[in-house]
């Protein structure tokens, strides 16, 4: 198995030179106690390293950026240190240099990903045998242990499980679940963790001390929250924002280089969604598509804001994080949508998928669109005043037409019914005032229900029997539908809908009715006959008897 | 000389990193195709291995080389690419053998130049195992190599690739700074400059091929002019349209994309935005529909559309989601 060249780490190499090594490279940490938010790991070896119990098999497993690599090598140096302090190696002795400069013949630094067949790991099987050189011990580095296959992974077994006391092996992946479980079993197995905030903020610190950075604690934490744990990446980001900025950063260019756009337009579009202005929410939206925002990151923002006026509307602003001065404009924001639009308006903007196509407005533009062609369709009466008419630029009265309904319109069904409380009536009336506005009552409940198909399931197949006190009696002609509507679930629906419709709290219940010959044609419905003397002659309905009931 | 257009907080990037020796090991040039992610790479090639005074100079010896592909330090690594010749199909991904190669020849110091650059075009195209065998090399190369990833779709790639380098974004040029960029450098007449802007999506290499090969814009206002008779078509037309396109999937998807645009400048004509619609030269014609067509059927269609798109990329049948697509659209006598 070939041994990775691995080029040294110290400067020197690079005098003279037109790159220079990147902070992941120059800073990686050189004892134990440098490797930071890993804890758990770095104490437990260092115990193992002080007591002479050392493990012949590790594997280190965490996602990217968490100091896998870094304390193998670390691990490596600490077992073969001429003079270790506490476990930690000395990074001065002959030994430390050489495994730092990689040049030690012992470390042997495999890249398992480009040498993953079995012919490699055979190689690798003769070659433990032979006793190290200077070292103490001769130490494997087997990274991106993940991409050996099958058959070589199999090959390595016995040789993980007793290898000769002078070998160590360090297995490094990110991806513990592709290895085989029989390689996993053999090992001491270390779980890297995502390092905390504070953890990347107290590294970032470190190196931007020691390179002469200096930068706002609030666009380290910036940082530190950004990168979710990977130290690499964010000390590519520090990097990336020094050969942008200098060594003067400031929290505003690291937004700038994140593409956050800050708050000023998110609000205004979240102040037109709000107004229902199509055309002003267009213009937004393209002024910052076109300075070249990342307008997955815009939209994220948006979101949040829209989120933030959902918490004012329902009433629990304290959860929220904003100065008094930015909760004073999101309650007047607040105060010109209904909850339910609002509600619409986070959701429709929340799942919008920018992953396809990060640079075209369109998947915002048709959001808003939607959102107002919603409010405009539903109409519902906002809270506090009355509703907008709903703005639409000067052109096309055409279209103006469409959209924009009469403030006073009429809306559909639900709304219209209750025109007399059922509480009113007289008690033997009621059943009456049920069974006539029955067939409303079965509109209102379309798209109720999981498929959004209970009212088929009262549309025919029932009637109104009676009401005993608080108790409507529906008899079914059928037993199936019967039993869909008993599901407490559906009755439920059911009752809540009566509520709204009728203003009283009935109860349902279920019976088995005849149906057929014996059932009159649906009682809710005026004959013919009813209908003209109502019309024609002014006459009401006293009473109404079902002729099932009497034969 | 920077040949890259545009991107000028990029190029100072890279310029101020040259000039204090602070250049990375490893780029992640990020763009959407024909934004110039190669273009940018091979200056950087040349400004590494430049003799001139003034780093890339583009007409010294090595600047030159680079620029005809002559370089033996440059190395392209893609599915163009002669990895393994002799073999005439198409590649789909770009395989280990070609990443052991360039773990080989970086172990090996420069030839002719002072650096070795390697690029690999379409990132996202690396095989699994290949993306992994790149890993080590990538995080800690030999000091004189120079790796550049270039990648339309960042997704792809492995966090872990993403993570060992400096990720550069070329974002599209916005239509005004195209426009005066065709106008000034490449004298293009302004409407025609105006119209390329707008069409392009800010991608300037598309818009300098648009420029040589008339093709491109003859099929598009055929497309369009197609498009608006299909609105006043009946079902028998409709239905022969979608199967004479229904033969090639990448020219559907084309027309598709096509049709979104123009829908979505009714969209915008209807809501009084008539300044950013990007089919400009249709203007009268898109006003003219916008008069007719409702926002809700508008909306309607292009969800239509987009649908029609998520379907085609899910391999759909082709045809099927054309002729739905003909029985959703808006029709007007």
């Amino acid at each position: 198995m070939h041994k990775t060249f691995r080029h040294p780490v110290h400067m020197e190499y690079n005098r003279g030179s037109m790159t220079s090594q990147v902070f992941y490279r120059k800073w990686r940490p050189q004892t134990l106690s440098e490797v930071v938010g890993q804890e758990h790991v770095t104490q437990t070896l260092r115990h193992a390293v002080i007591s002479g119990r050392i493990a012949h098999a590790y594997l280190f497993c965490g996602p990217r950026g968490t100091g896998k690599t870094s304390t193998g090598r670390i691990l490596a140096k600490a077992v073969n240190c001429l003079n270790p302090e506490q476990g930690e190696p000395c990074n001065n002795c002959a030994m430390c240099r050489a495994i730092n400069e990689g040049s030690a013949p012992d470390i042997i630094e495999i890249d398992a990903a480009s040498n993953r067949g079995i012919d490699e790991i055979r190689d690798l099987r003769e070659k433990v045998n032979y006793a190290p050189n200077l070292a103490r011990y001769k130490v494997y580095i087997i990274d991106e242990v993940h991409m050996i296959t099958r058959e070589a992974s199999n090959a390595f077994l016995k040789t993980l499980e007793e290898p000769p006391p002078h070998a160590i092996f360090i297995l490094a992946t990110t991806e513990p679940h592709k290895v085989v479980a029989t390689v996993l079993s053999r090992c001491q197995r270390f779980d890297f963790h995502r390092l905390s905030q504070s953890a990347v903020i107290s590294k970032l610190d470190l190196v931007c001390n020691k390179e002469g950075i200096q930068i706002e604690p609030e666009a380290l934490r910036l940082i530190a929250k950004v990168t979710t744990g990977s130290l690499r990446d964010a000390e590519n980001l520090l990097e990336q924002l020094v050969a942008y900025y200098g060594h003067q950063i400031e929290l505003h260019q690291v937004r700038t280089l994140l593409g956050i756009s800050g708050d000023l337009r998110v609000r205004e579009l979240a102040k037109h969604i709000v107004n229902r202005d199509i055309t002003a929410g267009i213009k937004t939206l393209n002024s910052v598509s076109n300075d070249g925002l990342d307008l997955r990151q815009f939209n994220h923002e948006l979101v949040e804001c829209l989120r933030q006026l959902l918490l004012v509307k329902s009433g629990s602003e304290e959860v929220i994080d904003v100065t008094s001065d930015d909760l004073a404009e999101l309650k007047d924001l607040a105060a010109n949508a209904s909850l339910e639009y609002l509600l619409i308006a986070a959701k429709r903007f929340g799942e919008i998928d920018l992953r396809w196509d990060n640079y075209s407005p369109l998947p915002l533009e048709l959001a808003l669109v939607d959102c107002i062609l919603y409010a405009a369709e539903k109409k519902q009466p906002v809270q506090s005043e009355p509703p907008k008419p709903v703005k639409l630029s000067k052109t096309t009265s055409e279209a103006t037409q469409i959209i924009e309904l009469p403030p006073d319109s009429e809306a559909p069904a639900p709304a219209r019914i209750p025109e007399t409380p059922g509480a009113t009536l007289p008690q033997g009336k009621e059943i009456e005032h049920v069974r006539s506005h029955w067939r409303d009552f079965v509109k209102a409940m379309r798209g109720e229900g999981s498929k959004g198909n209970l009212d088929a399931f009262l549309r025919s197949s029932c009637e109104p029997l009676a009401i005993e006190g608080n108790t409507l009696i529906l008899g079914f002609y059928h037993k199936f539908h019967k039993e869909y509507i008993e599901d407490p679930k559906y009755k439920h629906l059911v009752e809540r809908k009566l509520r709204e419709v009728f203003g009283q709290p009935y109860q349902v219940q279920c019976v088995l009715t005849p149906h057929g010959g014996k059932a009159k044609p649906s009682p809710e419905v005026d004959s013919l006959l009813v209908k003209v003397a109502k019309e024609k002659y002014g006459a009401k309905v006293i009473a109404r008897k079902a002729r099932t009931e009497e034969s | 000389m920077w040949q890259t257009i545009g991107q000028s907080r990029i190029l100072a990037l890279f310029q101020h990193s040259l000039e204090t020796n602070k250049l990375a090991h490893a780029y992640l040039l990020i763009g959407a195709p024909h934004t110039g992610k190669m273009t940018l790479a091979l200056d950087l090639a040349r400004a590494l291995n430049c003799k001139g005074n003034k780093p890339p100079c583009s007409e010294c010896d090595p600047c030159r080389r680079i620029s005809s592909g002559k370089h033996t330090d440059i190395s392209i690594i893609g599915l163009e690419s002669t990895g393994n010749s002799g073999n005439s199909k198409q590649r789909v991904e770009i395989g280990i053998n070609d990443i052991k190669e360039l773990q080989r020849s970086a172990n090996l110091p420069p030839y002719e130049g002072k650096r070795k650059v390697f690029i690999i075009d379409g990132a996202e195209d690396l095989s699994t195992e290949a993306a992994n065998c790149l890993l080590k090399i990538l995080e800690e190369p030999p000091p004189f190599v120079v790796m550049l990833l270039l990648t339309s779709d960042e997704r792809r790639l492995l966090p872990t690739i993403v993570s060992r380098c400096q990720r550069i974004e070329l974002k599209p040029l916005p239509a005004q700074e195209m426009e005066r960029v065709l106008a000034d450098s490449y004298k293009v007449e302004r409407d025609k400059a105006r119209l390329l802007a707008r069409l392009s999506h800010g991608r300037l290499g598309w818009a300098l091929t648009a420029l040589t090969d008339n093709s491109q814009l003859v099929w598009r206002s055929e497309c369009l002019t197609e498009m608006t008779a299909l609105l006043k078509a009946g079902w028998e037309r409709r239905f022969g349209y979608a199967a004479r396109i229904s033969n090639d999937r990448r020219t559907a998807k084309e027309t598709i994309r096509l049709w979104l645009t123009w829908w979505r400048d009714i969209m915008l004509a209807k809501s009084g935005c008539e300044q950013t619609i990007t089919n400009v030269d249709r203007i009268t014609e898109i006003e003219k529909w916008a008069q007719i067509l409702s926002v809700p059927e508008t909306r309607d269609f292009i969800g239509s559309l987009q649908k029609a798109l998520d379907q085609i990329a899910m391999n759909a049948n082709l045809r099927l989601v054309l002729e739905v697509l003909m029985l959703d659209m808006p029709k007007r006598r």
